[in-house]
């Protein structure tokens, strides 16, 4: 689950980047924004339970 | 009879004359100043001013100091010191020459911008005794030796790798800066194509160990500046990670922190790199803006602290086996205030110094940007205390102390683009935040940070970044463009959604890219040396496993959770 979680933040940069590429501005925010969010949704809903799944306060 | 009438008209003639004379030598320069500045309004024709003369050495021939002989009476007056005997002459045979005199006036703009960028770094690096003692205040007596001694030593570790390769990634290619003097030996910055084939650029590769063209005086002036930069992104590590971090994984971990991680983002924002490229290549604004570091420095440090916190996990009793937290306070809560202010007194460095100069191309907003400094932490503070008020019933002291920091964390990035209304919003907005993000990773993400540090610098670096999209008002002029983009930052409240889109890109490269390198980094690290102390030696305290002495050797000291002294074996 790491390295998924890994994956989905890098995915979160790359759609946030892309939106670059787009002409209006109100559609680059929202992608912006989309980006972002599923960044921070693999650092905190995938990569911290995959390291919280063996944490030392379970054992 | 008659000549004396005549004798005394005379007298009154000739009196009234001189008193005449007299009343007109006293109003003459008040009528001609009067004549001076009326004039151009009452007649047109004499607003045609004559053509300039030009100025030739030979004019400065006739213009003299005070005499040595003057010179050797002293001067308490300070009227006599830094004349035109003080300007240096480049051939005593000809004298003092137009060349001379404009070269001087190019070497003192040079020397303030010098002064102030030295200075400034220097309060910077006094910094390092404030995090020192807020990380070693929150922390338990027991770790203290440990704890100050990585907020110690990685000043060293920092800077050591800052100058084999750090400073060259992050500015070997950000010439020309007319601030320093051009810095034009940091000209190579590594670029790759990306989207609509524009130039990506990547990292810099000039200043390799501060060698070759790079042994120049502007390049060391804005090594030293980056370097304390550097240090104070390197130094929030070790407050989230404390009381369980091995020392040899910190020195590796911090050491790869100021060689590859902290200098590529700083490369992107501040090196010439495509996140400040935004602006020229996709007309997002003015590109990425950053003007001291909530992303590059704060953010940086806090992602990276949230990777390193992540891998090592939470300090043994920190949580219940059912997830729920238990406090753990820490040993001395005067230190941590007086640590907060100094950190606030060096902040005062780190924002207004980032002008790189006090002279010219707009710096003179150094005044705008220190008060948005203190207005900032002082809303945060306010932030804070109102919350925990609130939330808790009690004014909580290292909340407080950590709301003044994040509203200083928060305002770094923007606080040369805001007006003070926008900074005190900025402060304000910053200090609930750091207390619902430590809240928010305590209790559901579960991730043990000891000082807060995730929360005061990934969060509220994070709202800095963001804040510069909404608050910049379009007053700043640095020179007339900013990012090689023409006209005055401004954010989606002043006019310039796009401005937005570039900082949120900044973020979520941070968070993409920057945590996930300092991630796996660490991760290598942990593989290689190990992060973690033994769970022996955390129980103990990390004074005497890891650094061999005692933090306070002639105390006994008590755990609140068992009532009783902790027994320390010496041997």
């Amino acid at each position: 689950m790491k390295m998924v979680g890994i994956i989905v933040i890098l995915l979160g940069w790359i759609i946030a980047v892309s939106s670059v590429t787009l002409g209006s501005t109100p559609v680059q925010l929202v992608v912006a924004v989309v980006g972002f969010g599923v960044s921070l949704l693999g650092i905190i809903a995938i990569l911290n339970p995959a390291h919280n799944a063996n944490a030392i306060w379970k054992q | 009879m008659l000549a004396s009438a005549r004798m005394f008209r005379l007298r009154r003639y000739v009196s009234l004359s001189i008193g005449a004379l007299w009343l007109l030598s006293l109003l003459m320069p008040a009528i001609s100043a009067y004549a001076q500045a009326a004039s151009p309004a009452a007649s047109p024709a004499a607003a045609a001013t004559p053509a300039p003369v030009p100025l030739t050495d030979a004019d400065l021939r006739g213009v003299s100091g005070p005499s040595t002989a003057d010179l050797a009476k002293g001067d308490p007056g300070g009227t006599l010191t830094g004349t035109v005997n003080d300007i240096v002459v480049s051939d005593s045979k000809k004298g003092l020459t137009l060349a001379d005199l404009v070269n001087m006036v190019g070497q003192n703009r040079i020397a303030d911008n010098f002064i102030w960028t030295l200075v400034t770094g220097y309060l910077v690096m006094f910094m390092q005794a404030g995090f020192a003692m807020v990380e070693t205040g929150l922390c338990r007596a027991k770790n203290a030796n440990h704890t100050m001694m990585m907020n110690f030593m990685v000043y060293g570790f920092g800077l050591f790798a800052y100058w084999v390769m750090g400073f060259a990634i992050q500015q070997g290619g950000c010439a020309p800066n007319a601030n320093l003097g051009g810095l034009n030996p940091l000209n190579s910055e590594f670029a790759i194509t990306m989207f609509g084939g524009k130039s990506w650029g990547l990292f810099g590769q000039r200043g390799f160990f501060l060698s070759g063209s790079t042994y120049d005086v502007g390049v060391m002036v804005m090594f030293l500046f980056q370097m304390v930069f550097m240090d104070t992104a390197a130094t929030i590590v070790t407050g989230a990670a404390a009381e369980r971090w091995k020392f040899a994984a910190f020195a590796v971990s911090s050491v790869f922190l100021g060689a590859i991680t902290y200098p590529l983002y700083g490369n992107w924002a501040w090196g010439g790199g495509w996140l400040s490229a935004l602006g020229t290549n996709y007309h997002l604004g003015h590109g990425y803006c950053d003007f001291a570091g909530s992303g590059v420095v704060h953010a940086v440090g806090g992602v990276s602290a949230l990777a390193v916190s992540m891998i090592i996990g939470a300090r043994i009793g920190k949580y219940n086996k059912n997830g729920k937290p238990n406090p753990m306070p820490g040993h001395d809560i005067t230190m941590v205030l007086v640590g907060c202010f100094i950190l606030a007194f060096g902040w005062f460095g780190f924002n207004p110094g980032s002008t790189l100069g006090a002279s010219g191309a707009g710096n003179l907003r150094i005044g705008s940007i220190a008060v948005n400094t203190m207005l900032a932490g002082c809303t945060g503070s306010f932030g804070a205390i109102l919350y925990m008020w609130t939330r808790f019933g009690k004014p909580d002291a290292s909340m407080t102390g950590n709301g003044l920091l994040a509203g200083l964390v928060a305002i770094t990035a923007p606080s040369g683009f805001v007006n003070t209304v926008g900074a005190a919003i900025i402060g304000f907005f910053a200090g609930m935040l750091v207390c619902l993000s430590v809240e928010f990773i305590e209790r559901v993400m579960k991730v043990d940070d000891p000082v807060g540090a995730i929360s005061v610098h990934g969060t509220c670096g994070l709202w800095g970044v963001l804040s510069v999209g909404l608050f910049a008002d379009g007053g700043s002029n640095y020179g007339g463009s900013w990012n090689g983009v023409d006209g005055s930052v401004r954010g989606l409240f002043y006019g310039d959604p796009s401005q937005l889109v570039a900082q949120i890109i900044g973020c979520t490269t941070l968070i993409g890219i920057i945590f996930t390198l300092s991630y796996v980094g660490n991760s290598v690290i942990d593989w290689v040396v190990g992060q973690r102390v033994s769970a022996a030696s955390e129980l103990e305290g990390l004074d005497l496993p890891e650094m061999g002495a005692l933090g306070y050797p002639e105390f006994q000291l008590v755990s609140p959770s068992l009532g009783r002294s902790v027994e320390i074996a010496a041997d």
